[in-house]
């Protein structure tokens, strides 16, 4: 009742005068005043969103259609062409008529010519080479024969790879051995490659662009001495060259990123390259990946000219074992910006035969069991930009939306953990089940109804190293009926869950290192250890063990409305040995199931995870920092926003203080934070002493000030749909909702007016609408 | 759980940062640590990276060498074109967006800039002279390579140079001799700051055993190399080295003499740079940049090397590195041509403004930017202290005791300590008085009517009783007969058996119990220890292992020179001698808990006296268990230990050996496995 009625009240206040949130300003002036000119640069940095270059796409820049590409299939928005000579594809948007190209016409980029000519790329491994990688081989770098079939909507092409020239010796002789003068002994002794790959392509266009699909089953490896590594498709789609268009690409790195068309003067030397859903713990290989954050959802997308054309690539299939390419100008000296996925049939990993790894060779696995689809989706001119990007990605996840009352606040209630002893390891008590339920009705008290609530370290042992547990409270916090009370009280506030691991095992767990543990590809242990800490030893947890763990983990449960919370499963996803090899793919699966469960929480959720949940914990809120990149933007969290409530990282270690909670209300994110009662000087010796400040005392009162001024400045566009999302100057952003609201937040530590209103220093403000 | 994040860091990335999606997320790609309890622990991110800059405004950087602001905001680099053979210094302005380019015409390898007031100081490596430059890019003096004998017979390549308010000139040639000073004029005064050899154990007995001609050769005779320098606002030098561990930075008084205690570096520092508060701040050659408040105690520790080139904040190949009024950091990546600057953050500045306050003297005003700083992060050392110093000037001691007891601060606490004490015992003086002279009562009526043996007696005859009904309870009690008198008790044990090795192992036991509450109760102000890192194995070790190879020794030793003791002899009288050592183990436990560090005699006193007695009692002991002369005592012990050493150095070298061998069998094993 309380609740509606504040509401009410907060509705009734918010007139149609824009409406200014601020944070309090408590904390102290600080000694010195970041001057006029860095504060420039740090809102141009690739930390904050960039004003967009608005220019036209110059009408040279647009791609033609030629008398040799044939209309293969159409529709009222768009047409597809083929090319039987070069076998390529155009896809001409007959609105704007604009051009996205499967390739590059006449290639300017030395090595790279024949991949970016093709509409199709290989790499392929040489066995008697001592697993020789050999990349970004092009359909037209090789010998080929081509079946083309007509099928409804778009064409099939069954594609047969006989060999590669790798030098230019090879290419001058191979007239020759096309008509008998070389034999093909003759032929490999001057760089002839004999591949022997088979496979299917099957391209075809509906309403919203083009789809690719490549049935797994169709690859075929003749040779005995070649196998194939990686597929490319479209390697071209979309490309630029240097600046000559405006736009950007679009890549979802943590929260989402941009890499702006410019000349990069060479800049980098290098691709940005990223495993989709993370790296893969259980393949032990030299390629890894720079990026800190897994790329959780299988898309990238490109915009040429803001609002104006643009793309969104969507791996459907195949996702569990491909990768994002992305080549701004300057890498590896060619002048295009190209972004495409790479397919991984089979990936090469290092075979160690000693036990401290100093001795190994090279082996290959295959990791592919998925046909590969991928869709490309034009954009609408007004959709050209990357929330539009969000939006058809979010139709593309089939995600449906639903209503969220009230802005929630997450609180992790970490209860115990353990220091090392003289005797094995001692319990440190941080927050019994009684301080947790007067912490928490401190929030009640002062007006936060909504929350939901982890309990972390509830378990005997503590919450390191005794992770995955059965439901075994730790009892000096609590006996099993405080625990129910405490269950039924924050029940009646929202959504409680708790702690446990069902990707990671800690050494003093219930799993068992024989039957539960698992090892990588390699047969080797898959275990981390850790030297200073007081569990050692962490392993990966079999995903066959890790399912009916859970399940009977549950039925304990069942007398409690709770679930359990896994910090690692949304987005940790390793191909397994345990007596043969697992694949990504049967992780996955069983991943699902565990979620679809409905009591299983996760971090950071990988897209083959989404369908099956209604939260998400600890999502990013920046990228991976890289160099590449020139803007953050919140994609993940416009794909997810109103599908499902988005809580950000513990707010305890925001260090940028209240552009860091701005930021939660520009990328429509909720609050999180983790408490203990007792001071945090008490973890100082767990393995949990990275929360250097969790205690509830210090907290409390700018917990409650900060999500007051959250909650007031997101209530107006709670269940409301982004439309748009502009930078008006550097640090000022301009949100559309559909309910019309428009958003401002002002991340500058001054004043500014835009629109003709004053936005305060550091501040949101709604505007029109019900706001 | 959390620290599987760095566990992660190993297999995922060779690079520092965190995994995200992490409940910590900090958006830089490297951890940011201080000092807690003298270890490392992670802090809120001190300071963001912007986009590195390879050019500015149109000047490309090359490859920066040195880069110094002065007081209007310039900002210069010294940097060279390699591919031209040429130098330059750029001078910018980032607020007024202005560039220029000096000495473009003569500078051929500048690795040096300095800029006091106005004046531009360059050391030119490629020419093999120091500049002084006007303002407009003219050259003032030239710095030449000195006849003085003093400079020595190196050549002279400058590669730093500051110059002090006195008009002083610095300049860095040869680390090793220190820094060249010149007067303003180019007339060479001597070296300054040149480091000292370490007199390790090992260069003295090197220094004893070598021959001339090795010891003219010994490399490690030669001092830590000087590797940069810069000065404060007071016109102290400091100076970074090469290769030292807590004394890489220096303060250099005006005889060259360190200022700063013990600090926590890197020892492959590049550059040195003094920011607005006195704060310190060095970066070393693998990227990592590290702050120290004006004390050298350290406040944040972070980045790190990307060799890639692809993560913002990192280097490949870092140069210099100079701090603005605003905290902003400027660092130059020699290897990549770039600079990079780095915002300090909300928590940062914090840090600063509290320690601002403090530093000035201002305790009791920065006890709120203290607590806003610990409200950030608990673990910070530092913030405890201060936060604890607001307390004591406040008065509120028992407040400052507990923040200086967090920060494991012992002269801090000794003071709060001695407050609180005084306090308590002035509030209960009435008590003590009291006590005392009801005591005397009773030891003066006692005088006379002895009553007191109503309540001795009955004690002495129940211990009597107690050790006629347990064997074991009476030999445990003979130790206070063998203090007394250890001859003639060490002939019982030997002659008449009368203690057994059951009993003998029991006391050891006891004296590990005694041993275990000391190590755990002596007081927070004498404890060297950080009690949460005890480990039972190394404790177990540290006692048990030197008592068995000595019995074990000894009585080796003893039957190959006629020595009487058996084995068992050895071991029980071994046990028994070293009963003064651990018996006043507890009580220096429960009586340090009411010291300061003004009362620190007594605790070394007993200790001194107990280790004393201990050491004649060990000395006798092994003389009368096998009847062995003065003489023969002493070499017995003399070879009892050299064995112990031989017992261990064997023990080593099969374990060693074992462990080879079980890899060995292991790794033939795992590559049949996986080759066949």
């Amino acid at each position: 009742m309380f609740n509606l009625a504040k509401k009410a009240f907060i509705l009734l206040v918010l007139g149609s005068a824009p409406f200014v949130y601020a944070f309090s300003t408590e904390e102290p002036a600080t000694t010195a005043e970041l001057p006029e000119y860095l504060e420039e640069r740090k809102l141009s940095s690739s930390q904050y969103t960039q004003v967009d270059d608005l220019r036209d796409v110059p009408e040279a820049s647009y791609m033609t259609i030629h008398d040799t590409d044939e209309v293969i299939s159409e529709n009222d928005r768009l047409a597809l062409y083929y090319n039987q000579s070069a076998t390529t594809f155009k896809v001409l948007n007959k609105t704007t008529n604009y051009v996205f190209a499967s390739h590059i016409e006449d290639p300017e980029a030395g090595t790279f010519n024949g991949l970016l000519s093709s509409a199709v790329g290989i790499d392929f491994i040489r066995l008697d080479r001592n697993y020789d990688l050999r990349q970004n081989v092009g359909l037209t770098d090789t010998i080929h024969t081509i079946n083309e079939s007509m099928i409804p909507g778009g064409i099939r092409l069954d594609i047969s790879i006989g060999g590669f020239c790798a030098t230019r010796a090879c290419e001058r002789f191979y007239p020759g051995y096309l008509d008998g003068t070389y034999t093909l002994e003759e032929m490999l002794d001057v760089g002839f490659t004999n591949i022997d790959i088979a496979f299917t392509v099957e391209v075809t266009l509906d309403e919203t662009g083009v789809n690719v699909h490549i049935p797994v089953d169709s690859i075929v490896e003749s040779s005995d001495t070649i196998r194939l590594a990686s597929l490319t498709i479209f390697p071209g789609f979309g490309a630029t060259k240097m600046d000559e268009v405006p736009g950007y690409m679009m890549i979802p790195d943590g929260a989402g990123a941009l890499i702006r068309y410019e000349d990069n003067a060479g800049a980098f030397s290098s691709p940005y390259e990223a495993p989709f859903y993370g790296d893969d713990l259980g393949i032990p290989a030299s390629r890894l990946s720079v990026s800190n954050y897994p790329l959780s959802l299988p898309v990238f997308g490109a915009v040429h000219g803001v609002y104006q054309h643009g793309f969104l690539g969507f791996v459907h299939s195949g996702d569990l074992s491909s990768r994002l390419v992305v080549y701004p100008n300057g890498s590896l000296n060619q002048p295009y910006n190209l972004m495409f996925a790479k397919y991984d049939y089979r990936r090469i990993y290092r075979q160690s035969f000693t036990t401290d790894g100093s001795a190994g060779a090279p082996r290959e696995l295959r990791t592919l069991f998925q046909d590969i689809d991928v869709s490309y989706t034009l954009l609408d001119p007004a959709d050209s930009h990357y929330v539009g990007m969000a939006h058809a990605t979010r139709e593309a996840l089939n995600l449906s939306t639903t209503e969220h009352p009230d802005v929630p606040l997450h609180i992790s209630y970490l209860m115990s953990d353990s220091e090392a002893s003289f005797f094995g390891a001692t319990l440190v008590p941080m927050t019994t089940t009684d301080a947790v339920r007067s912490m928490h009705q401190r929030f009640i008290d002062a007006g936060i109804t909504t929350t939901d609530v982890i309990l972390m370290g509830w378990n005997e042992g503590g919450h390191s190293g005794h992770l995955p547990t059965t439901y075994d409270i730790e009892n000096s916090l609590g006996n099993r009926r405080d625990f129910a009370n405490l269950y039924a009280y924050l029940n009646d506030w929202g959504d409680v869950a708790l702690a446990n691991s069902y990707v990671f095992a800690g050494e003093a767990s219930d799993a068992s290192y024989r039957r539960d543990m698992v090892s990588a590809v390699d047969r080797f242990k898959l275990t981390f250890n850790c030297g200073n800490c007081v569990y050692n030893e962490t392993g990966v947890l079999s995903a066959a063990s890790a399912l009916p763990m859970m399940e009977d983990d549950l039925d304990t449960l069942n007398d409690h409305d709770i679930d359990y919370f896994d910090a690692y499963l949304g987005h940790t996803l390793s191909t397994m040995y345990q007596g043969e090899v697992i694949p990504r793919s049967d992780t996955a699966q069983i991943y699902q199931a565990m979620v679809e469960s409905g009591r299983l929480n996760v971090a950071n959720p990988s897209a083959y995870l989404l369908d099956a949940l209604d939260k998400a914990y600890y999502m990013p809120s920046y990228h991976s920092s890289l160099e590449y990149f020139d803007d953050l933007i919140p994609f993940t969290a416009t794909v997810l926003n109103r599908v499902m409530p988005l809580y950000s990282s513990y707010l305890n270690f925001n260090s940028i203080g209240d552009t860091g909670l701005l930021k939660l209300i520009d990328f429509g994110m909720f609050p999180a934070y983790i408490l203990t009662d007792q001071p945090t000087s008490g973890l100082k010796n767990t393995d949990v002493s990275d929360f250097y400040t969790t205690e509830f005392s210090r907290w409390e009162t700018s917990i409650i000030a900060d999500y007051q001024m959250i909650q007031a400045a997101m209530l107006p566009v709670l269940n409301a749909e982004l439309m748009t999302r502009d930078i008006l100057v550097e640090g000022v952003v301009k949100k559309v909702f559909d309910n019309g609201i428009t958003q401002y937040i002002n991340y500058r530590s001054s004043a500014i007016t835009i629109d003709g209103i004053t936005l305060p220093p550091l501040s949101a403000v709604n505007d029109g609408g019900d706001a | 759980m959390i620290k599987l994040f760095s566990l992660f860091l190993a297999l995922q990335s060779v690079f520092i940062g965190v995994i995200a999606s992490s409940p910590i997320e900090t958006g830089v790609r490297y951890q940011t640590f201080t000092l807690n309890d003298g270890r490392f622990v992670r802090t809120q991110t001190a300071y963001t990276p912007l986009s590195s800059v390879s050019d500015i405004y149109g000047v490309s950087l090359d490859t920066p060498n040195d880069i110094v602001l002065d007081d209007a905001g310039n900002i210069y680099i010294a940097s060279t074109n390699e591919a031209s053979g040429s130098g330059k210094i750029i001078r910018f302005n980032l607020d007024n967006e202005t560039v220029d380019v000096i000495g473009q015409d003569f500078l051929v390898n500048p690795t040096g800039v300095y800029v006091r007031d106005g004046q531009i100081y360059v050391a030119d490596r490629g020419t093999g002279l120091g500049y002084q430059l006007n303002p407009d890019g003219a050259i003032a003096v030239t710095y030449t390579k000195p006849d003085s004998p003093l400079f020595g017979d190196d050549s002279f390549q400058p590669r730093k140079i500051i110059a002090d308010a006195r008009g002083n000139v610095y300049i860095l040639n040869n680390g090793s001799r220190g820094l060249a000073q010149f007067t303003n004029d180019n007339v060479f005064l001597g070296y300054f700051g040149t480091n000292q050899v370490d007199a390790s154990l090992r260069t003295v007995l090197q220094y004893f055993f070598f021959t001339d001609e090795q010891r003219a050769n010994l490399f490690s005779l030669t001092p830590p190399e000087v590797s940069n320098m810069a000065l404060d606002e007071r016109g102290l030098i400091h100076t970074v080295s090469l290769g030292v561990e807590n004394v890489g930075v220096k303060r250099l008084n005006i005889n060259g003499d360190n200022l700063l205690g013990p600090v926590e570096n890197r020892d492959n520092l590049l550059d040195i740079y003094v920011g607005p508060i006195g704060n310190i701040y060095t970066i070393s050659g693998d990227g990592f940049i590290y702050e120290y408040d004006r004390e050298g105690n350290l406040l944040f520790a972070f980045g790190g090397q990307d060799e890639s080139n692809q993560i913002q904040g990192l280097f490949n190949v870092p140069s210099s590195i100079a701090v603005d009024d605003s905290y902003t950091i400027y660092a130059l990546d020699q290897a990549e041509g770039e600079l990079n600057i780095y915002l300090p953050t909300a928590f940062s500045d914090l840090v600063h403004e509290a320690l601002s306050l403090y530093q000035a003297g201002q305790y009791a005003a920065s006890e709120g930017p203290w607590l806003e700083v610990l409200k950030q992060n608990d673990l910070f050392d530092l913030a405890h202290i201060g936060l604890g110093n607001a307390y004591f000037s406040l008065g509120r001691y028992e407040e400052a005791l507990e923040e200086f007891d967090i920060a494991r601060y012992q002269s801090g606490y000794s003071d709060a300590f001695w407050e609180v004490r005084n306090a308590f015992l002035l509030e209960n003086v009435g008590t003590y008085v009291a006590l005392f002279f009801i005591l005397l009562i009773i030891y003066v009526v006692n005088l006379r009517l002895k009553f007191m043996r109503y309540v001795t007696t009955p004690i002495q005859q129940g211990i009597g009783w107690v050790r006629k009904k347990s064997r074991t309870l009476d030999e445990l009690l003979y130790v206070f007969r063998y203090l007394k008198n250890p001859a003639d008790a060490t002939y019982e044990i030997k002659r008449k058996e009368r203690v057994s090795v059951l009993s003998a192992t029991l006391l050891l036991l006891i004296y590990f119990g005694f041993y275990v509450f000391y190590i755990y109760q002596l007081g927070f102000l004498f404890n060297p220890r950080d009690i949460s890192e005890i480990n039972l194995l190394e404790e177990i070790l540290r006692i048990f292992l030197p008592l068995i190879l000595f019995v074990l020794s000894n009585y080796l030793i003893g039957s190959i020179r006629e020595g009487e003791g058996r084995l068992k002899d050895v071991y029980i009288t071994t046990i028994f001698s070293v009963t003064p050592y651990f018996i006043v183990l507890p009580v220096l436990a429960i009586i340090s808990q009411g010291l300061t560090f003004n009362e620190a005699f007594l605790i070394q006193f007993v200790q001194f006296v107990a280790l004393f007695v201990t050491v004649i009692y060990f000395f006798f002991m092994v003389k009368e268990t096998h009847y062995y002369s003065m003489k023969e005592t002493l070499v017995s012990l003399l070879i009892s230990f050299f064995t112990m050493l031989i017992l261990l150095l064997g023990a080593f070298i099969i374990y060693i050996l074992m462990a080879e061998l079980v890899t060995l069998i292991t790794d033939i094993a795992l590559e049949v496995f996986y080759r066949v």
